[in-house]
């Protein structure tokens, strides 16, 4: 299983993003790529594959009226998806560890602010099901209730019954 | 920052979740998150193009 770092973006996180992420990609997607990673008010996180060193997935986590709800943006490396004609099985299983690194690391940084809720908005319905998936398996595990409604998901901790 | 190996349940879960939604066709890559995935079957430019960027990288 692949190990993951994320770290809050740097001016050198985004270029080295930029630079190795744009030499795939043609002129005009590199531009909204430059676009996506320098709008205002954005908090980005970098997704590094530790076996790797490269960054797979960069993320958007700002902040929305409150400290606990955020409008979750994900952006995958094209290093991730190599075929142009769907997802291959091995394909399918990376996006799967990224995701989990991302929700993962959600959680860690909500704890690090004593939040005891987080509450997630995303216009993007396949990253919402994603999402879902991993909050009702958080649920499952126990410590965590999970709610669904329109384009947000909530998670907020709850005591564990011993 | 952290560091750590992922959850191999969680992965499951969410893997599952993707293998169902292929499964009943529903196109995964339209998502935001692989807009930057699938940009050289976007149209905007030859396939080749970017193809050969990322032979030369």
């Amino acid at each position: 299983m692949t190990k993951y770092d994320c770290s809050e973006s740097t001016p050198a996180t985004i270029a080295e993003v930029i630079g190795s992420w744009g030499a795939l990609l043609s002129d005009a997607k590199k531009d909204d790529l430059e676009e996506d990673l320098n709008i205002d008010g954005q908090l980005l996180y970098t997704v590094r594959n530790e076996n790797s060193g490269s960054i797979e997935a960069v993320f958007d986590l700002k902040n929305i009226l409150k400290l606990y709800s955020k409008n979750l943006v994900i952006f995958f490396s094209p290093e991730v998806v190599r075929s142009d004609d769907g997802l291959t099985p091995e394909e399918v299983k990376s996006a799967g560890e990224l995701l989990v690194a991302i929700f993962t690391e959600l959680i860690v940084l909500s704890k690090d602010q004593d939040l005891k809720k987080i509450k997630i908005h995303s216009h993007d319905k396949i990253l919402l099901a994603c999402f879902s998936a991993f909050a009702t398996y958080l649920a499952t595990k126990g410590g965590w209730k999970a709610t669904a409604y329109g384009q947000w998901i909530e998670l907020v901790e709850v005591p564990v019954v011993v | 920052m952290s560091n750590k190996q992922v959850d191999t349940e969680a992965v499951e879960a969410i893997v599952s979740t993707l293998q169902s939604m292929i499964s009943k066709g529903v196109n995964v890559t339209s998502s935001d998150m692989f807009k930057y995935t699938n940009a050289y079957s976007a149209g905007d430019e030859s396939k080749e193009l970017p193809e050969q960027k990322r032979k030369a990288a």
